[in-house]
């Protein structure tokens, strides 16, 4: 649903899938050039990814990808992924249209 | 390597295998960015020609399944392999879902091999000029071979022939599929038919009538397309597949084709560019060119009409400024 609703926006939308490991998504990120990275994570293991994410992003030298989650996420969790570098983190209440806002925002100003 | 110093840094990243700086230019070949220029322009002399081989057919037909066993096997024997997957942007919104990546397996520390979305976008002679810009990139970067993945229908499918060597039409067996290939121009083509699933039922019937149509007479270049089916459930044919491949590949060298392909393909690109070039800039200055603008105007009041306006127009391009 948010890839459709980032396309209606005008964006191009590299869908990768269910279940991707860290590895490759950073992976996807650096062949596809990509602007912003969006991670849905609804299986509780937020705490792990993301920031395996994060680390691996800089380490392949793409470190100014901005990356924004979305999925259930306690404050206290967003609260450390924000602090981690994730850009912006959206609940399960969070509407499109503020998702569609913060990412055409994020991948002017982000890289 | 002796001369890669003289190279601009972007084009000497590339062929010293950093595939950051492969991704970037290709965004800039799509985006239309002129930061794209001098990497091909000093990239086309390291370009081997290696095998550049497109998949078309309908939607779900199983080509994304038939490159990941292709992948597979020729990673096996030590190949590198690109891998461009070609899906067109929405003419409303401009954004696209780019979704082949989720079907394209491999393992995630395999630098071998590289995948890559491509949408139409901004670039200048569409999406076909852009993807064999790319292709040539991926040659000069170094990988043995490049497959191109386009979806069924429209244009892009037709410049699958001006990009690739080789052009794999994959179908399945289905009622009517044939005589829609002919119709959809994929006929002219296939110089490899794919019958995919053949584990469905009418797959030796959609091969069969396939040869009727082969048997109406070979292509101009004296080839007739080989049919081969694929199952990729349980993966049979594959490798008859890539045989089927290897044997146009040969037949382009023996008969001289590919020689004579590269020389109209290259002049077809030549007219291109310079056709997008000028196109550009006639628009800007229609715009912008007070002389050129009074033109217009005459046209917009209909006291000049367009093709008088065109005749005048090429005259000073002719004579130049």
């Amino acid at each position: 649903m948010v890839a459709r609703a980032l396309r209606d926006a005008g964006m191009e939308v590299i869908y990768a899938g269910l279940r991707q490991t860290p590895e490759e998504i950073v992976r996807a990120a650096l062949e596809e050039d990509v602007d912003l990275i969006g991670l849905s994570i609804l299986s509780g293991a937020h705490m792990a990814l993301i920031p395996r994410v994060l680390v691996l992003l800089k380490r392949q030298k793409t470190g100014n990808v901005p990356v924004f989650a979305g999925g259930i996420i306690p404050d206290e969790d967003a609260r450390r992924l924000k602090a981690a570098g994730v850009r912006a983190i959206f609940g399960p209440g969070a509407s499109l249209e503020q998702i569609v806002t913060t990412a055409q925002k994020l991948a002017r100003h982000g890289a | 390597m002796t001369g890669s110093r003289q190279l601009p840094s972007a084009a000497r990243a590339i062929v010293g295998g950093d595939r950051r700086a492969l991704a970037r230019a290709i965004s800039a070949i799509e985006n239309g960015d002129p930061a794209a220029g001098p990497i091909l322009k000093a990239l086309y002399s390291r370009t081997r020609q290696v095998p550049v081989v497109g998949f078309t057919g309908p939607l779900g037909v199983g080509k994304s399944s038939l490159i990941n066993l292709l992948v597979a096997r020729l990673r096996d024997q030590g190949r590198t392999v690109a891998v461009v997957a070609v899906d067109p942007s929405s003419p409303f919104s401009g954004g696209s879902v780019l979704g082949d990546r989720v079907r394209f397996e491999r393992r995630a520390d395999d630098t071998g091999v590289f995948f890559r979305s491509m949408a139409s976008r901004g670039a200048a002679g569409g999406v076909a000029a852009a993807t064999l810009e790319t292709a040539r990139l991926l040659d000069a970067a170094g990988f043995d071979v490049v497959f191109v993945e386009t979806v069924g229908s429209g244009q892009v499918d037709v410049a699958i022939r001006e990009i690739a060597s080789t052009s794999i039409v994959v179908l399945v067996p289905h009622l009517g599929d044939e005589v829609q290939t002919m119709k959809a121009g994929l006929f002219e083509i296939a110089d490899v038919f794919c019958v995919n699933k053949t584990d469905l039922p009418g797959a030796e019937l959609a091969k069969k009538d396939l040869a009727d149509l082969v048997a109406l007479g070979p292509s101009a270049s004296g080839w007739a397309p080989a049919i081969v089916g694929t199952s990729t459930t349980s993966p049979t044919g594959v490798d008859e597949l890539w045989s089927a491949v290897e044997a146009h590949e040969r037949f382009l060298d023996t008969s001289g084709e590919r020689s004579a392909g590269e020389r109209n393909r290259l002049a077809a690109e030549i007219v291109g560019l310079v056709r997008d070039r000028v196109g550009r800039d006639l628009t800007r200055e229609l715009s912008q060119d007070p002389s050129l603008r009074r033109l217009l105007d005459r046209v917009v009041a209909r006291t000049l009409d367009p093709r008088t306006a065109a005749e005048r127009l090429f005259q000073d391009v002719h004579r130049g400024p």
